[in-house]
């Protein structure tokens, strides 16, 4: 061993190991403890039985009246007003369809904004479920349409195709998540359970219509602005971190009511029924008109459709 | 076998005792690994408090830096079966004593992959909902619950091999073939299974038409092998120069031929996979135009890939010409390879399948610090953790270590 | 047994206390923090009709009959006669005429094709003279703004009569102010190029 080496090495001058390592390891505990400071902020833990809250499918019905009592009183100590909050069961013999008129959507987006008022969504940060696109008419590939035009529309040359979940008959999405916390309903509504969604937006990967939205923040929606008329599957706030989407506003429609989107379309280019039912609207639209689907070739089997008048 | 438990136990202390042995380049090289995973302990205490918005994925490009490193890991991992092929299938006794070294691997690196994917859940406090049993795991329909359960099931594989094997060394006892040779034989299928699975993850969405490709499981394995057994080759020099531990320039060479087929290989399908995108140009092109050439003015990733594709194009070419006997470029080589791998594998793969997004919307990503930091931290930690492990086994494995009593011998 | 160099000791204990101090004083930022998006205005999402649909026959506030009494038949077209009509704008297809529409002989109401009066209530039917098909739609649902409930059994849908958003005298859509576009996620902006759209008027070749 050369000088040098010895200086490095410490020689006799140098500290014992055990010395050595209580200084280290008092000096390293107290850097992870001031590591660990930002959880002093954080706020939304789970509560125990939020935490240990089963399996939507699993829960009985004094399970889900005990959860509804729990969320309301969480909403009212966070906005103020008391909701009315349901668990609304799909009704027999209905299974959900919407159609859209491509020849009459004027890209007025009003109905993205009915539908984040109605379904409580985030301002901000700002989430939406509707994407209108602006499309260069003799062309349907979205790659060449506008998210982000504004001003007075129609524009001249253009039309206009919004875009939303289509619930799919063959969901990539209910295929893909690895703890059932999303899934399809009798009524053919894909919905996420808000408090069993692991928020690994693997489904939002598999879905071909870019339809769901995770809240990379806490939710943010002013408090005069909430809509108390809530489901537990659609439009109850979110917690932070979870996967949510168009439910098709099923706290309404499981009502008998149109969805916000298709009430508010000033053009009347949304259409909303009951597949099973032959003389609905939806129904009439796929049998006397020219209906397509959006990128049918991923063979998703949409209940969203698209149509144009002859 | 109460006294069996006790020995057990004995020898794990003594091995955990011998990670506070070292001097003073030990402990530095454990303080800076301490320090970053500290960084990333903090960054990502930042992450949980405030949600994922402090990363710079969005709606649009919802998976980022955790998921690119998570399967650029799960290759690695598996790359530990490229030294077991060779001496447990074909007898060839070459890396012998090196199997235990690339198992030990293979345990920290899936550590590595399962902090990741835990660093990119919104909600990490319902993990529960994912053990089978007590939560409700989607089996066997989601790729991700196949995913959960291979990569587990490959970490206990593993972590049972090393153990039993270390423990046979130390107590001086010739291993029960039943004990390990049929875990050994299933692990390698199961290394297989665990890359080929989370390719699997990718190839399954009709939705990604950049993920959806049959090639993509065989990539992924390519790569794996060239990277894993290239990290190996850097890894056995160190130990070699620093502990007694003996590692033969043979085992090193056989390393470099499994290297260099594998880089081989790993180049030519993804020449395959360029091919076919470009030459038939159809609308499904976007994404690895974006990736390679930007589109529509966005560029983000370009320079990242091109970097990618030089080092690999100079690890392959390092690799295939005799230069690389020489361990000095054979070093270069690997350390190309395994930096070039890193970025086509990650980012160059998982990012532009969401670009342009399913809407034909064009949102990029770019990483922010707090995201990078996280990153670092768990890097840090696999490598402390490979450390560590290290630490513990290397004296046994040269008889340094040996049951109270018992004459330290040689190696096994 | 060797010794650690005190200078080692420094290095160790000083990184951890400087990380210690880099924490307690989040030297590290978390990054990109969110922007102000304006609050929701009821307009965006307010269900009225974009016209109100009238429910009486009036002519700048009134009643038809203060000028037009009796049930004889009106000739010429009135545009021409000056006075009060000849500022209405038309601009309906090929209808250039108010007696294509309106009744010659009884100015509340409409002409059927057999002469036969028309009401303001049953609007649509004089739609459908011209417009069969819209009108089959109409009646089907696949055809304009329908309110209230899909359901049948929970009171059904409220239809729209044509003119509560087409105006009689021109038709055509008007242009809307649409609600504003969405908000770009500030996390998603790099040092690169500005983020515009792709197909945004320039981008590429979108208004060709």
């Amino acid at each position: 061993m050369n000088d040098e080496e010895r200086e490095l090495d410490g020689g006799s001058g140098g500290m014992t190991r055990a010395a050595f390592l209580a200084g280290a390891a008092t000096s390293a505990v107290a850097a992870t403890a001031a590591a660990l400071a930002p959880l002093k902020d954080v706020t939304d833990l789970p509560s125990l039985e939020e935490f240990l809250q089963q399996h939507y499918k699993e829960l009985t019905p004094e399970d889900k009246a005990a959860i509804l009592e729990r969320i309301s009183k969480q909403v009212e100590k966070d906005y103020g007003v008391r909701p009315n909050l349901t668990d609304q069961p799909p009704i027999p013999g209905v299974e959900f369809g919407y159609a859209l008129n491509i020849g009459r959507c004027i890209g007025c987006r009003k109905c993205v904004y009915a539908c984040v008022k109605e379904n409580n969504q985030s301002r901000d940060p700002q989430l939406q479920y509707i994407r209108v696109l602006k499309m260069r008419k003799g062309s349907i590939d979205v790659e060449t349409s506008d998210h982000h035009y504004e001003g007075q529309v129609p524009e001249e040359g253009f039309y206009y195709m919004p875009v939303q979940c289509h619930q799919c008959r063959k969901a990539p999405c209910v295929k893909a998540c690895p703890v059932k916390a999303t899934w399809q309903e009798p009524d053919g509504v894909v919905v996420v359970d808000y408090n069993w969604c692991i928020g690994c937006r693997y489904c939002m990967a598999a879905c071909p219509y870019w339809a769901r939205r995770f809240n990379f923040a806490q939710p943010e929606i002013p408090a005069g602005e909430l809509n108390p008329d809530m489901g537990y599957l659609s439009n109850r706030p979110r917690p932070k971190g979870v996967v949510e989407k168009c439910t098709f506003c099923l706290h309404r429609t499981r009502n008998g009511k149109y969805p916000a989107c298709a009430e508010v379309c000033p053009t009347g280019s949304r259409k909303f029924g009951n597949l099973l039912d032959p003389e609905s609207e939806v129904s009439q639209i796929i049998k006397n008109k020219r209906v397509y689907v959006l990128k049918e070739e991923v063979g998703t089997l949409p209940r969203f459709y698209y149509y144009f008048d002859l | 076998m109460i006294n069996d438990l006790k020995d057990y136990f004995v020898f794990v202390g003594r091995c955990l005792a011998k990670t506070i042995e070292g001097d003073w380049r030990y402990f530095l090289w454990m303080t800076a690994l301490s320090a970053v995973t500290l960084l990333g302990l903090n960054a990502y205490c930042k992450q949980f408090a405030s949600g994922l918005m402090v990363t710079g994925m969005s709606d649009q490009v919802s998976w980022g830096l955790y998921i690119a490193n998570f399967t650029f890991l799960v290759g690695m991992a598996a790359a530990a079966v490229m030294l077991v092929i060779p001496v447990y299938v074909y007898k060839d006794e070459t890396l012998h004593d090196v199997v235990i070294l690339g198992e030990l691997l293979a345990v920290a690196v899936i550590v590595m992959c399962l902090l990741f994917v835990t660093a990119d859940l919104g909600r990490p406090d319902r993990f529960w909902h994912m053990v089978p049993g007590i939560g409700k795991f989607n089996w066997p329909i989601s790729m991700l619950s196949w995913d959960v359960i291979v990569l587990n099931g490959y970490l206990a594989l593993n972590a049972h091999i090393c153990g039993y094997l270390v423990y046979m060394v130390y107590c001086g006892r010739k291993p029960a073939k039943m004990w390990y040779l049929p875990f050994v034989f299933i692990a390698i299928f199961w290394a297989i299974s665990i890359h080929t699975v989370t390719a699997f993850l990718y190839v399954g969405l009709g939705g990604r038409p950049f993920w959806n490709s049959a090639i993509v499981a065989p990539r992924f394995l390519a790569s794996a092998f060239t990277a894993g057994p290239g990290f190996l080759i850097l890894t056995l020099q160190f130990i070699r120069r620093l502990t007694k531990y003996q590692v033969s320039d043979k085992a090193l060479m056989m390393l470099r031929s499994i290297v260099q087929v594998s880089m081989v290989i790993n180049v030519f399908l993804l020449f395959c996979e360029l091919f076919k995108e470009f030459y038939t140009d159809s609308a499904h092109v976007a994404s690895a135009k974006y990736l390679f050439f930007g589109l529509h003015g966005h560029f983000g990733l370009v320079p990242w890939i091109w970097t990618a594709m030089a080092l690999d194009a100079a690890a392959l070419i390092l690799l295939v010409l005799p230069l690389s006997k020489s361990l000095k470029y054979l070093d270069l080589a690997c350390v190309l390879a395994i930096v070039g791998i890193w970025i086509e594998k990650g980012m160059g793969m998982v990012i532009p399948a969401f670009v342009p997004s399913q809407l034909g919307e064009i949102v990029e990503y770019f990483p922010t610090l707090n995201e990078w930091l996280i990153c670092g931290g768990i890097w840090a930690f696999g490598l402390l953790l490979y450390t560590l492990f290290l630490k513990m086994t290397i004296p046994v494995l040269t008889g340094d270590l040996r049951p109270a009593g018992a004459a330290p011998g040689g190696p096994h | 047994m060797k010794r650690i160099p005190l200078w080692a000791f420094g290095a160790c204990v000083g990184t951890f206390l400087l990380l210690a101090v880099v924490f307690a004083a989040d030297l590290i930022g978390k990054g990109p923090g969110l922007d102000d998006i304006p609050p929701l205005k009821p307009e965006y999402y307010d269900t009225a009709a974009v016209r109100k649909a009238p429910s009486k026959m009036l002519f700048d506030g009134a009643p038809c009959s203060s000028c037009h009494e009796g049930l004889e038949k009106m000739t010429g077209d009135p545009k021409e006669q000056g006075v009060f009509h000849e500022a209405k704008k038309l601009k309906h297809g090929r209808n250039q005429h108010c007696f294509n529409c309106h009744h010659r002989a009884d100015p509340t109401n409409f002409a059927d094709f057999d002469g036969s009066p028309i009401k303001l209530a049953d609007v649509q039917l004089l739609c459908a003279k011209c417009h069969g098909t819209i009108y089959r739609d109409w009646n089907n649902g696949s055809h304009g703004r329908r309110s209230g409930h899909w359901d049948v059994a929970k009171g059904g849908p409220k239809q729209t009569v044509c003119i509560a958003c087409h105006d009689p005298h021109w038709p055509v859509f008007k242009q809307l102010e649409a609600a504003p576009a969405p908000h770009t996620n500030p996390r998603t902006r790099g040092p690169g190029p500005k983020h515009e759209a792709a197909g945004a008027p320039g981008a590429h070749g979108g208004e060709s």
